[in-house]
């Protein structure tokens, strides 16, 4: 084919320039250590590497979160194993205060520390976390949840639960409210509780209580009678719904039984001498302890006193009792979320690891193979360049 | 003698003229468009003797141009793709690098929005939260902003290359058509023989114009050549141009089209029938790149409206007031056409942003009903409307006339129109408007959980709705909960069955959706209330969180992100495929041109052997004078004596 001289030339420089093109292209890659400098390098990889970053991003803000979760579970915590410490103290404080050779001076002076225990234990409730926010209050975390009004605590937060989204398909919960930690406490064993009637004049005191099979709920009355003093005492049962359930001869500390029930009763019960068997309740904690405290308080030295303290105090201890295994399951359920959080935070982490090693194979450069295409090109430049300059130079008319 | 005297001489005189060209050939190495001129020599008639024909000499009968038609139509159409699709890649780069990067793309500032987001979920009371959530709210749209700037600055770019390259064109038109009438008159004036200078000249101006239009072209008997663009128009006709212009499009002033003159003085669009050169790699830059992506990005940002309005307006503020719009509502844009005759109007609202369509739509009146296009595809609907479809209402109310059309744009301007509306941080509905609790004295389990509101009516509730068990609720042993506050009926409940939780909708009370579970004792109450105070709820903050996750763009194809990401796959598949076209139209247009240089371009090597050769010649041609000098001096001194 014929060839013309401009052709000759314009062929020269557009191969060095088509050189120079890639070189720099590489050269770029090189410097950035990226292999897509523009999406229309790899419009799929461009996106991948859109999504993967998003998707990081996304985890890293989960991690965040989970972080904040488990600052604001540890507080909870803290706040609970204290609550938890009060009330041992308060239990250990009423089991001193149930033996008879207290005067009621010293019960007194009990019944001052324990009401240091219970500002202590409000105080514990009404805390808050570094925000000045209360921990306890559900969402109403701009008011004091507890307060004490009318000589009672009063719970004025809500029932709600904050949420954290740790990850992608879990939130986390992240406080309790009041209600759910102090308030939502049952009575006596948990299934039925035992009042006694303010009017006993015999010494009868309330002993072991179980459930036997299921409790059918009902609001029972355990009556003693005794036909002439001196004769055997008789008790009978009955419940407003259910009727007569159970009667019989009373024996000190035997089970009496009746609609799943099983209690024991020792001492001497006087004629019309009676105790309310009914279905648990949910009571604050601090009912609890200022019932207690007023019992203290009160404490007289004749047998009927003796006895309506016993069982006051008795059933003041397994309300404390009861409030001490609900904080232990309400901790418990902190430390499952916190051992959740834990197993989230190790699956975000992996992922992320995953996440990155993806974006970092999509989008970074492969160093060796770059530099050995850079090299390639330095050298096919400087070829053309070469060749350019020599072909240049050759001419018909320098022989003229 | 005076034969060989002839002879040489003729041959002097064609040498020469031979050693002219060749000279001008050398000359013009480096003039563009040149093409090598030849000498072509022949015979002079000769001369009949008894002894037979005696030849008479050389003549030169023509100066031609080295010229093959058929390659010169190929660069032409040629250049015109190269510089069309050069055009096209160009542009395309740089929207490509705008959309991807860190600095100027939307995926940081998106991604910053939603983490600023979870942020005030975790500490829904927390000020500095809330106010970084506003920032971050009008970092996103001022984000929004840039793009949609930067789009309407390429817009811009647009009509403003068009109003060049039309005027370009025609001075190129002009020119073409004087150089036709030289080149008619010169040819005429030459008895016939090709004014070769001219003609060159006339074929650079064709290469040029068609860089920037594609066009084609007719050879006529005199000379001259016609222009054609598009699809037949006129550009040249002999010594007359006819110039284009420059239309401002009937449904959008903002859009330049290309336009020509009609018979009647009227302006005619041509734009659609342009093909090949800088003008229509422009357009199609404009219609297959820069348009989808202004749509996208609009779509994008009126998806994020509406869905953030919508679910901030469900969740409750600071103030105890149910949220406001987050964001400035979408406006979707109606234009009229410019030669409406009727009277109708169009109203668009959006009644389902996820469903929105990245495109425009046209509606025609064809005299009874209306025809409505979907611009992206070209899909369509016909009737009388309202028209539901895309997300859309498009209602038309009025009397139109025959011809009358509307331009809707649901989301082409509403990346520019994304606004934060929200100015107050205490006005963020970072809580849910309802509280779910169980009275503290029931002695049973049953609690109310995953309390949704779905709708903002009835919200906030003027009373708290109470749900009291009762096992005769629905008749004897038909147990469930008697409902206050307002809802009524009782709502059937066995504890024995539906322990496990059991799903409720009160409509009418913020559409309220919730789940029961546990076992009540009667007389229970579970309460539903206004949130009055809840200041440390997160729920609805979690949900606005929870909407980059979903797959709320386009039908439930993409999530936000998502969305973005195919914008920025769109344009980039594009712009390779633009370079990949370039690419191969370089190698294309380089082979025509190599064809044409092959036959028309000068070889400096090929011209010096010319030279020697014809020197050669000349030195034996006068050889010949001096040879019939010879032969007379032999004879004069023969007859001396």
């Amino acid at each position: 084919m014929r060839i013309s001289t401009a052709q000759i030339h314009q062929g020269g420089i557009d191969t060095i320039l088509a050189q120079q093109t890639r070189l720099s292209k590489t050269q770029l890659q090189v410097a950035t250590g990226e292999r897509i400098l523009t999406p229309a390098d790899d419009p799929v990889g461009a996106v991948r590497m859109l999504d993967l970053a998003r998707e990081i991003a996304i985890v890293d803000q989960y991690q965040r979160n989970g972080d904040m979760a488990r600052t604001q579970l540890s507080l909870e915590d803290s706040a609970l194993t204290a609550s938890g410490n009060v009330l041992q103290r308060v239990r250990e404080l009423a089991l001193q205060a149930n033996n008879d050779v207290l005067s009621a001076n010293d019960r007194r002076a009990i019944a001052v520390e324990m009401q240091a225990k219970l500002d202590e234990l409000l105080a514990l409730a009404n805390a808050r976390d570094a925000n000045g926010d209360y921990l306890f209050a559900g969402y109403q975390t701009g008011s004091q949840p507890f307060t004490i009004s009318g000589g009672a605590v009063v719970y004025s937060g809500d029932q709600g639960q904050r949420l954290l989204q740790v990850g992608p398909a879990m939130q986390i919960s992240v406080a309790d409210s009041g209600a759910q930690v102090f308030q939502l406490i049952s009575t006596g064993n948990g299934v039925f509780d035992i009042d006694t009637n303010a009017g006993n004049t015999g010494s009868a005191m309330v002993g072991t209580t179980s459930v036997n099979g299921v409790f059918v709920p009902d609001s029972y009355t355990l009556t003693f009678s005794q036909i002439a003093p001196g004769a055997a005492v008789t008790y009978q049962v009955v419940g407003a719904a259910s009727g007569l359930v159970a009667s019989g001869t009373y024996r000190a500390d035997a089970a009496i039984v009746f609609g799943g029930a099983k209690i024991t009763v020792s001492g001497a019960p006087a004629d019309g001498d009676s105790f309310i068997v009914a279905p648990a309740r949910r009571q604050d904690i601090f009912s609890s302890l200022s019932d207690m405290i007023a019992t203290l308080q009160n404490s007289g030295t004749d047998a009927a006193s003796k006895a309506q303290f016993h069982n006051a105090v008795n059933r003041g201890l397994n309300n404390v009792d009861q409030a001490l295994d609900h904080l232990l399951r309400v901790r418990g359920d902190v430390g499952a979320r916190l051992n959740n959080l834990d197993s989230q935070q190790n699956i975000n982490e992996d992922y992320i690891l995953q996440l990155e090693q993806t974006l970092s194979s999509v989008k970074d450069l492969d160093y060796a193979e770059a530099v050995s295409r850079l090299n390639l090109q330095m050298v096919a430049l400087e070829a053309a360049q070469q060749a350019f300059v020599k072909t240049q130079g050759l001419s018909l008319f320098n022989f003229l | 003698m005076a034969e060989i005297l002839g002879i040489g001489t003729s041959a002097l005189l064609s040498l020469q003229k031979a050693l002219s060209t060749t000279g001008h050939n050398i000359a013009n190495v480096n003039t563009e468009g040149y093409n090598r001129q030849r000498v072509e020599f022949t015979t002079l008639p000769p001369q009949l003797s008894g002894s037979g024909f005696i030849g008479n000499g050389v003549q030169i009968t023509t100066v031609r141009r080295a010229y093959d038609e058929f390659i010169a139509g190929q660069v032409l159409s040629q250049t015109a793709s190269q510089s069309g699709l050069d055009a096209y890649v160009s542009l395309a780069n740089r929207l490509d690098n705008l959309l991807a990067s860190d600095s100027s793309g939307l995926s940081p500032a998106l991604q910053q929005f939603f983490d600023s987001i979870q942020a005030v979920a975790a500490n829904p009371s927390g000020l500095p939260e809330r106010q970084v959530m506003l920032a971050e709210a009008q970092a996103l749209a001022d984000r929004f902003a840039f793009l949609d700037r930067s789009l309407v600055g390429l817009e811009a770019e647009v009509n403003n290359r068009l109003t060049v390259m039309v005027d370009e064109i025609n001075g190129l038109a002009t020119n073409i058509a004087r150089l036709n009438q030289e080149i008619t008159v010169a040819t005429g004036t030459a008895g016939g023989q090709p004014p070769n200078d001219l003609l060159d000249q006339r074929d650079l101006l064709l290469t040029q114009l068609s860089k920037k239009i594609g066009i084609t072209t007719v050879g006529l008997a005199d000379g001259s050549v016609n222009v054609m663009i598009g699809s037949g128009q006129p550009l040249v006709v002999g010594a007359a141009a006819q110039p284009i212009t420059t239309v401002a499009s009937a449904l959008d002033p903002n859009r330049l089209e290309i336009g020509i003159k009609t018979p009647n003085g009227g302006t005619a669009v041509i734009s659609q029938f342009l093909s090949g050169g800088e003008i229509s790699g422009v357009m199609d830059f404009r219609t297959r790149v820069l348009d989808p992506a202004r749509n996208e990005l609009g779509r994008l940002a009126a998806v994020v409206t509406d869905t953030f309005n919508a679910q901030h307006r469900l969740g409750m503020d600071s103030n105890g007031q149910l949220g406001a719009d987050f964001f400035t509502p979408l406006s979707p844009v109606t234009v009229a056409a410019t030669g409406n005759a009727g009277t109708a109007t169009v109203a668009v609202t959006v009644t389902d942003a996820s469903a929105l369509a990245a495109s425009d739509y046209r509606l025609n009146y064809d005299g009874s009903q209306w025809l409505v296009t979907r611009i992206a595809d070209n899909k369509t609907v016909t009737g009388a409307g309202p028209f539901n479809l895309d997300g859309l209402t498009i209602a038309v109310s009025g009397t139109p006339a025959l011809g009358d059309s509307f331009l809707v744009r649901p989301v082409h301007d509403a990346a520019g129109a994304f606004a934060v509306a929200l100015t107050d941080v205490s006005r963020i509905a970072v809580a849910a408007p309802v509280r779910a609790s169980a009275n503290l004295s029931n002695t049973g389990t049953a609690a109310i959980a995953e309390v949704a509101v779905q709708s903002a009516t009835g919200l906030p509730l003027a009373a708290p709705i109470t749900l009291t068990f009762n096992p005769n609720a629905l008749g004897a042993g038909v147990p469930g909960f008697d409902v206050g506050g307002g809802p009524g009926g009782p709502l059937a409940f066995d504890p024995a069955l539906d322990s496990n939780g059991k799903t409720f909708t009160l409509s009418g009370f913020g559409d309220m959706r919730f789940t029961v579970r546990g076992i009540p004792q009667a007389g229970d109450t579970l309460v539903l209330e206004h949130n009055s105070g809840g200041r440390g709820d997160n729920r609805n903050g979690l949900l606005l969180a929870g909407l980059q996750t979903q797959r709320l763009v386009n039908n439930g194809a993409s999530t936000f992100g998502e969305a973005y990401g195919s914008l920025v796959a769109d344009v980039g598949v594009k712009t390779r495929q633009g370079q990949a076209n370039l690419n191969t139209q370089n190698i294309l247009l380089q082979q025509a041109v190599d064809a044409r240089e092959s036959v028309s371009g000068v070889n400096l090597d090929e011209e010096a052997a010319r030279l020697l050769r014809l020197q050669q010649a000349y030195q034996a041609a006068a050889r010949i004078v001096s040879v019939a000098d010879g032969l007379f001096q032999t004879l004069l001194d023969a007859t001396r004596r």
